[in-house]
């Protein structure tokens, strides 16, 4: 089912979102087709299986990894919601969001770095009467869409008291078409174009209460971590495959000089097959608790970030220069993995994540 | 006038030699100068020689930041994965047989060089955990002319193509050693805070114990072995109120005779030591401070820190993905070679001819194995023979030599002297091990080579 979606919706479109076009078509196909619904027990029949959906999220990366962050996006909403207390967004927003009729983004790269002491929270809040009164500006959220009833985020914000001293932080979905808040697009990637991407400026912007996803967030940001992490190497898996087809396509005709590079299609395959298996092993418990497990699901998400370096590096190489062509897919595949090296948690994020633990 | 006394410390284990309180237990009375020690003299705590003890110089601080790093190459003719005692002895015993090997070793942690036997008894001897370090990865790598990439976890092994892909990028071999330890094992009972046990297994690890330890009055260790027992003891003089849980009757019941053990039992009840036998935990929760701990025997304790010390687990993930012969422990013959040709194991991972034994003597046996392996003639081989162990439990001196499988005899007392005893363990009217306690231990060495000579 996600496969004909790809071939027949998603293959035609591939080249117009990696220029930009945002379209919620596909996302919606890839809804009802089941894709968001694996790892929300409540509306899965009880099961969760956080691995379908990173597999469904794998075979779409493999054509078009916007698409496939799209759907991250998407899936860590939805698990967002699912792992609140919030009982009004579970039975409004959340069936529509996992059927693929709602859409739903993260926030949350600028709070990751927030808790590993890379950044400061951006968003600040004041407590109302009903809900609160957010200000400050968040820049890069995917899968928006500008004054939409239909697109909502996760996002974090420190909440000050009446001296100005900051309290506690708090997590909540936030409707794009929520007043006070203005969304513009700054400036042009070399990739990733059609996501839906906006910087998020909130100016005493009135968020009401009901919206609240975790007050504390501790405990609740523990919960859904190894999920949020893991959810993303569905990405990786994707544009490694990707590529590794486009490495293979290359050797129909260069083969013979292809055999002096480092990386053979077939080397990434067995590596990509190994950290498959890790991560599935991982996912089937995410909500176990301690620092062993998060520490393996970061080095499962590293691992992911490697591989896509040389993938990228090396479908680069195997298609030589028609893969410097414009459009051509290999240079799309190459950008696409970049993504996943950078995005947050990125390759020195996750480094220092690691060490952050293994020390005292 | 005559010179200040100086301190020796054995790069093995760590154990102090000081020359103001000698070493009574194999008859050096306090004041015996190092150098007048015979030359036979062992250790008395891991039995290296005495050739393997250093001065301590108290004015030179390990440094490392200044180091330069040192460069991994990716392509190397020895890859080692795992700086624990294994790792490095390996490095250490192939450089002396072969000065150009390209040996790269990778770590996932930093790779720093300390006397893992310390960590039970560090404590007691006031020593930090920064007292522990004898060197940084960089300067010990320096030492031996070896590339290091630390901080880099070994996620699979690729026997076919010789390489090893990491969080760090993929390293190629020509011969790859494995030294990748074992993990403490844990438990998991219920309750909110089960995920907060503490184990010790490495120096990162007893750093983060250490740290918690401060300030608290009361800890609660899980396990009745050789290192719980020690941790114990060693926690004990430390000022802490000490309690352990022992699943089972009796102490070190896997090593040592009934006899010793209960005469080792009431000596820690003499310090105070609060011990809970047949018990075990089924549920901790956070208290007001510290957790509350609940037994199968129906028993709620409340403490401050909760330490699990019930064993060690070989680390075997990445020697089973790579389809190796894998037991309790990755399977080596005498060369320390695993069932795939090129690939090795040592130390605390590996087992040969069914028994793994991790303790630090055995390991160098190995690593000297699998440098004539790799570099020599072949003539060293590693046979497994029982090991002697000296217990570290100031309450009363214990050596042991456990028999490598006690299984079909018993242990037999041969001399009982209130806390002297000695015990033979007797199968088929031959002994296959010893136990020594109290004044007695002054007999290990010369009981172990008798029984071991050739």
């Amino acid at each position: 089912m996600i496969k004909q979606i790809v071939e027949k919706d998603l293959k035609p479109l591939t080249i117009a979102i990696d220029h930009g076009t945002y379209t919620t078509d596909i996302l919606g196909k890839l809804g009802q087709a089941g894709a968001f619904r694996h790892h929300i027990a409540s509306q899965n029949n009880g099961e969760l299986n956080l691995f379908g959906t990173i597999a469904d999220m794998a075979t779409v990366s493999e054509e078009c990894m916007s698409t496939g962050f799209m759907m991250w996006a998407q899936s860590v909403c939805t698990w967002y919601i699912e792992n609140s207390e919030n009982q009004w967004l579970k039975s409004e927003i959340l069936p529509d969001m996992v059927e693929g009729k709602l859409f739903g983004a993260t926030a949350l790269s600028n709070p990751m770095k927030y808790f590993a002491g890379i950044e400061d929270l951006k968003l600040s809040a004041e407590e109302v009467e009903g809900g609160y009164i957010i200000n400050g500006t968040l820049p890069w959220v995917s899968n928006l869409l500008e004054d939409s009833s239909k697109h909502f985020f996760g996002s974090i914000f420190t909440i000050h008291n009446k001296e100005g001293k900051a309290d506690r932080d708090v997590m909540a979905l936030i409707p794009c078409d929520l007043e006070g808040l203005t969304m513009k697009q700054m400036v042009e990637f070399v990739g990733m174009e059609g996501t839906g991407t906006y910087s998020l400026i909130f100016d005493n912007a009135f968020l009401p209460k009901k919206y609240l996803l975790a007050d504390p967030v501790g405990p609740y940001l523990q919960r859904i971590k190894a999920g949020f992490i893991l959810l993303q190497t569905g990405m990786a898996a994707g544009v490694i495959q990707g590529s590794i087809h486009e490495m293979n396509k290359a050797n129909l005709t260069l083969s013979e000089i292809n055999e002096f590079l480092d990386d053979s299609p077939e080397e990434l395959e067995e590596e990509l097959e190994d950290a498959i298996e890790l991560i599935q092993a991982l996912c089937e418990e995410p909500y176990t608790q301690g620092e062993e497990y998060i520490k393996s699901v970061l080095e499962a998400r590293l691992l992911g970030a490697e591989i896509c370096k040389r993938a990228a590096d090396s479908v680069m190489q195997h298609s030589g220069a028609k893969g410097y062509i414009v459009d051509a897919a290999a240079h799309r595949k190459q950008r696409e993995a970049y993504f996943v090296i950078i995005v947050t948690p990125s390759i020195k994020h996750l480094r220092k994540e690691i060490d952050r633990l293994e020390a005292a | 006038m005559s010179q200040p006394f100086k301190k020796y410390i054995c790069k093995t284990c760590g154990l102090i030699y000081d020359e103001a309180l000698g070493d009574e237990d194999s008859g050096l009375a306090p004041g015996t100068r190092f150098e007048d020690i015979p030359d036979d003299w062992y250790c008395p705590l891991c039995l290296v020689s005495k050739s393997d003890f250093v001065l301590i110089d108290e004015t030179k601080k390990a440094a490392g930041a200044e180091q330069p790093k040192r460069k991994a190459s990716t392509q190397a003719d020895i890859l080692i994965i795992g700086s624990g005692y294994a790792g490095w002895q390996a490095a250490e015993e192939i450089r002396k047989v072969n000065s150009d090997a390209v040996i790269t070793l990778l770590t996932a942690d930093d790779g720093a060089v300390y006397p893992k036997p310390a960590l039970s008894m560090a404590l007691s001897q006031n020593r930090s955990p920064d007292d522990l370090l004898e060197a940084s990865a960089a300067e010990k790598a320096a030492e031996l002319d070896v590339g290091i990439k630390t901080k880099t976890k070994v996620m699979s092994i690729n026997t076919k193509r010789n390489k090893v892909m990491t969080t760090t990028g993929s390293f190629s071999y020509k011969n790859l050693i494995l030294a990748t330890g074992a993990k403490a094992m844990t438990l998991k009972p219920d309750g909110n805070a089960a995920h907060e046990i503490i184990t010790i297994n490495d120096l990162n690890a007893y750093k983060k114990f250490y740290k918690r330890l401060q300030g608290v009055k009361k800890v609660t260790l899980i396990g009745g072995g050789l290192i719980a027992t020690e941790l114990a003891e060693d926690l004990s003089s430390f000022g802490v109120q000490v309690e352990m849980v022992v699943r089972g009757s009796k102490l070190m019941s896997q090593i040592m005779p009934e006899a010793i053990s209960h005469k080792l039992t009431d000596k820690l009840h003499d310090k105070n030591i609060n011990l809970i036998f047949n018990s075990e935990i089924t549920s901790m929760d956070t208290a007001e401070t510290g957790y509350v701990l609940k037994t199968d025997q129906g028993e709620t304790l409340e403490t401050e820190l909760v330490v699990a010390a019930i064993g060690i687990s070989p680390n075997l993930e990445l020697a089973k993905k790579a389809k190796l012969e894998t037991n309790l422990g990755i399977c080596i013959n005498e060369h320390c070679q695993t069932s795939e040709t090129g690939i090795f194991a040592i130390g605390d991972c590996a087992e040969c001819n069914g028994v793994i034994q991790a303790y630090l003597e055995p390991i160098r046996r190995q690593a000297k194995a699998l440098a004539s392996a790799l570099y020599s003639d072949s003539a060293s081989l590693f046979k497994v023979v029982p090991t002697l162990i000296k217990t570290k439990t100031p309450s009363l001196p214990i050596m042991l030599s456990p028999p490598l499988h006690a299984t079909h005899g018993q242990w037999e007392i041969s001399t009982n002297v209130g806390e002297n005893q000695k015990l033979l363990y007797m199968e088929n009217d031959k002994a296959s091990g010893f136990a020594l306690s109290g004044e007695l231990v002054k007999s290990a060495n010369d009981l172990y080579k008798e029984m071991y000579a050739g």
